[in-house]
């Protein structure tokens, strides 16, 4: 073995090296092209054993001058190879040969040259350096796994093979890139614990890294494949729709729109807006969340009736006929929906009536809505707006935000699929309002015929023509509609019916249509005369007729069950089977008084249900001056009782009352039935009356009943609701009433058979309420006009 | 880290072993002799007294160096691919060499080595 002698000092050239280092037993590839470096290889090529030194660059940007510019410890190495490349520079292979130490470091003619002596690597043999070569190999291998897992197999056996550890060492080193520092000091390592030790640390520090690396990389390889499979499979499902011969969902989809956009008729305005949408829809990917979006606007756009409506011809005569096929009477209001299709006939182009049903419930507004749409031959649409307290739900959601959609006006236009539908809009009385707006408002521009040619709902946002649309809303009272609102609106009463109408209407639909849902045939049962109206009057309390469709429909279950049963005789209601049918009766019919102290009189009061009778009471107490009221009177009725006081106190003495008699007794006035709320000013003649006989002393006459709003200077004003207080009095079997004589045209509405029972007297002063009222007041008051 | 070449790329290709400080390995045929052994080393260029020869085992050791010489006066190398400086090449046989007879000789730059174990060393 040729081995040199530490002692030996050479002249070798000098090949400086940036930013590597190379170790003994290991080849490097490499370029140079300095000419002193070319040089240094010449001169190294010159000698007949081609050998020099490598040695490492201290700064890798200043050029060589001296030797402190370079490490101390280098290579020697042999030029293994040598090619001449284009540019004038080389290509090497040099193999590291011994680890050497420049002592003196010296210019030749035009390269470096050094007094260099070899630096033998002491062979170690204890257990620490055996534990920490395995040690190292370990690592390497884990290291190797994640750097080279192709060649893992091949490299760890080649290092496995090695069993010195420097060479270990300087394989790893080579192996793993490591700084230039680390690879020197590595070089400079003098035992080979030492440099078993370094390369121990650096590993570690290495593995380290590595984890790291390949943590992050994992993790976005996770992210990346998991998009890049989704991607691959959309790309597969492509080839295999493209292959079949159809097209992709999107472009199908795109180019279904597009047929449509063709076929549909739409305004000029609005087909542009389509198309860009379209274009838009074309440009975004399927998965953007615009598409969904957009699509969902097209296909409103597309599915509104923008042209579309139903042009029948007008039909008076039919329309006529299915208006009195589906509601008994209703005269006025039949006539108005005449009215307005004589109009529409003449003249095509006329705007649509807003029409407002006003009645107490079960009176049948809604299901007149339903027969105007089929007088008309219109689709009918409805909506309620009970409870409704957001304004947006009738003019729609902007479509920026998620989950927008279109109000509720425009989905009804679109599920009519016409643009001149009769559209309902239940219970407008029923509005809320809260932060969130006032729906009231919206509603002002949807019913007002001059804005609503232009309506814009927010999801939408282009102009619906709204002013084809037949409105009908449904109210059951008009206190609660905003002003502005019950302005823009046709208002229409539904009175409640008489007793006779709800027969009449009992005969005609209602037990038609029970028996047909019991499943009983109208040979199986009849219902006499008597029965209908025991059951109007006795069982039910109402103005409209839904109490009485149940009961008669309690009835028809009773006997459908009979029949179940197998008992098949045909049954004839009778009054006295419906205590079997029913139970016990719930209303008595209203007592008429037989007599009346003084201080009581008759009114007639007005309430949901239809009209009702009540007794005014007033009472004289002793002691100190005042009125007290009781009954739940509301503020206005308490006025018109202050009213009426006010007016007999200034009226006692023609009234033959002692004035006395007001300073020392209060009065206490008492409306009964105490627990049913009441206000208005029409029992103002009543309390008057009242008052009058309480303070003359003198009764009232009995089935006398009056009504009427007073002033201070006692005369006597209209009031409403005179049908259904005419009603009740007649079912209290009261001959008389006492009407204002404002309120004569009234009479009207009043069925004949009433009328003809009833004496009514018409006053346009107290005096002649008074009159009329308190036989023993004639004498005393001179009225010019007592009836 | 660096843009430098990575040593390891042609470190295993071409040397192996656990020798040290030496550059290159000569090929080397080894022939089976009615006497004993033949091996043939591709040495060219390489001095007889730069070569040394020795039995360990069943081990031939030979060992030497390569020094260039100039062909003609003021050459300089254009390209270079023949290996100089030192090379070793440890040759091992199948039967235990002790004892055997040493021949070594020079032919047209390959080196013969000639081992007669015939009569003293066994197979």
């Amino acid at each position: 073995m040729v081995v040199s002698d530490p002692n030996d000092v050479e002249i070798l050239p000098v090949l400086p090296l940036k930013n590597t280092v190379l170790f003994p037993y290991l080849l490097l590839p490499l370029s140079v092209d300095k000419p002193f470096s070319v040089a240094a290889v010449e001169a190294a090529l010159a000698r007949e054993d081609k050998e020099l030194v490598v040695v490492a660059q201290r700064n890798t940007s200043a050029e060589v001058v001296g030797q402190s510019d370079l490490y101390a410890i280098g290579t020697k190495a042999v030029v293994k190879k040598k090619v001449n490349q284009e540019h004038g520079g080389l290509e090497v292979i040099l193999l590291g040969i011994e680890r050497s130490v420049i002592i003196k470091l010296e210019h030749a003619d035009s390269h470096l040259q050094g007094r260099v002596k070899p630096l033998p690597l002491p062979e170690q043999k204890t257990a620490e350096v055996e534990a920490l070569h395995r040690e190292l190999l370990e690592m390497a291998g884990s290291a190797l796994g994640m750097t080279e897992p192709k060649a893992f197999n091949e490299i760890s056996r080649l290092l496995g093979e090695s069993k010195d550890p420097f060479r270990l060492v300087y394989v790893l080193a080579s192996m793993f890139n490591m700084e230039l520092e680390r690879e020197q000091s590595l070089l400079e390592a003098e035992t080979s614990l030492d440099a078993l030790r370094l390369m121990h640390s650096y590993l570690s520090y290495e593995l380290q890294v590595l984890e790291l690396r390949s943590k992050i990389a994992t993790e976005a390889q996770t992210e990346m494949s998991r998009q890049q499979r989704e991607y691959l499979l959309r790309q597969q499902m492509r080839a295999i729709q493209q292959e079949l011969g159809s097209k992709n969902p999107e472009e199908a989809e795109l180019e279904l729109l597009r047929e449509r956009v063709q076929q549909v008729d739409l305004p000029d305005e609005i087909r542009k807006e389509v198309e860009r949408e379209v274009s838009r829809l074309d440009r975004l990917p399927a998965g953007a969340p615009d598409y969904s979006v957009t699509r969902t606007y097209l296909e409103l756009l597309l599915e509104l009736p923008w042209k579309v409506s139903v042009e029948g011809v007008i039909d008076i005569s039919r329309a006529r006929q299915v208006l009195d096929e589906d509601h008994y009477d209703l005269k006025e209001i039949k006539e108005r929906i005449l009215e307005y299709l004589g109009v529409l006939k003449l003249n095509p182009g006329a705007k649509s009536p807003i029409l407002c049903f006003v009645g107490a419930p079960g009176v049948g507004k809604t299901s007149l809505g339903q027969s105007i749409a089929r007088a008309i031959g219109r689709k009918f649409e409805r909506l309620s707006l009970g409870g409704m307290h957001d304004e947006a739900e009738l003019r729609g959601h902007r479509r920026t935000y998620i989950g927008a959609m279109p109000g509720r006006i425009i989905q009804a236009v679109r599920r009519a699929g016409v643009n001149n539908p009769v559209l309902m809009l239940d219970e407008v009385d029923k509005l809320g309002h809260d932060f969130r707006g006032d729906p009231a408002a919206a509603l002002l521009e949807i019913l007002d015929p001059e804005q609503n040619r232009t309506f814009r709902d927010n999801y939408l946002d282009l102009p619906f023509d709204l002013s084809r649309i037949f409105f009908v809303t449904t109210a059951n009272t008009l206190d609660t509609i905003p002003r502005p609102l019950l302005d823009r609106m046709e208002v229409l009463h539904l009175p409640g019916y008489s007793d006779e109408e709800k027969a009449e209407i009992a005969r005609r639909y209602l037990i038609p249509r029970q028996l047909k849902e019991t499943g009983l045939s109208e040979s199986d049962v009849s219902f006499t005369r008597e029965a209908l109206q025991s059951m109007i009057s006795r069982y039910t309390r109402e103005a409209g007729v839904r109490q009485l469709e149940r009961t008669i429909g309690r009835v028809a279950r009773k006997i459908a069950l009979r029949h179940a049963e197998g008992r098949t005789e045909p049954v004839e209601a009778r009054p006295e089977d419906l205590l079997e049918y029913l139970g016990p009766q719930r209303f008595m019919p209203e007592q008429t008084r037989q007599s009346l102290p003084f201080g009581v009189a008759t009114g007639l009061a007005w309430t949901e249900a239809g009209g009702d009778v009540l007794y005014i009471e007033a009472t004289l107490l002793p002691g100190s001056r005042g009125l007290t009221l009781t009954g739940q009177l509301g503020d206005v009725m308490q006025e018109s009782a202050k009213a009426a006081q006010s007016y007999i106190w200034s009226h006692a003495e023609s009234l033959g009352i002692d004035p006395a008699l007001f300073r020392r007794h209060s009065v206490h006035l008492h409306v009964p039935s105490g627990a049913t709320p009441k206000d208005g000013p029409s029992a103002g003649v009543t309390m008057a009356t009242a008052l009058a006989s309480l303070y003359s002393k003198l009764p009232v006459r009995v089935n006398t009943a009056m009504t009427g709003e007073i002033t201070l200077t006692g005369l006597v004003l209209p009031v409403g609701g005179i049908k259904e207080k005419v009603l009740a009095a007649h079912r209290a079997h009261i001959q008389r009433v006492i009407l204002p004589k404002d309120n004569e045209r009234d009479l009207r509405e009043i069925p004949e058979t009433v009328s003809r029972e009833i004496q009514f007297v018409f006053a346009e002063t107290i005096e002649e309420v008074l009159v009329a009222a308190i036989p023993e007041l004639n004498g005393l008051l001179a009225v010019p006009r007592a009836s | 880290m660096h843009n430098r070449p990575r040593q390891h790329s042609v470190l295993f290709s071409s040397f192996c072993g656990d020798h040290r400080q030496s550059s290159w390995r000569p090929a080397a045929d080894v022939y089976r002799t009615r006497v004993g052994w033949l091996i043939k080393l591709d040495v060219a260029g390489v001095r007889l007294e730069d070569i040394r020869t020795e039995i360990a085992g069943s081990e031939v050791r030979i060992q030497g160096c390569r020094r260039d010489f100039q062909a003609v006066e003021g050459c300089r190398h254009y390209s270079m691919e023949i290996s100089y400086n030192r090379f070793e090449r440890f040759i091992l046989l199948p039967c235990d060499l002790t004892g055997a007879e040493l021949r070594v000789d020079c032919f047209n730059g390959i080196l013969l080595i000639e081992l007669i174990t015939e009569g003293n060393g066994r197979e």
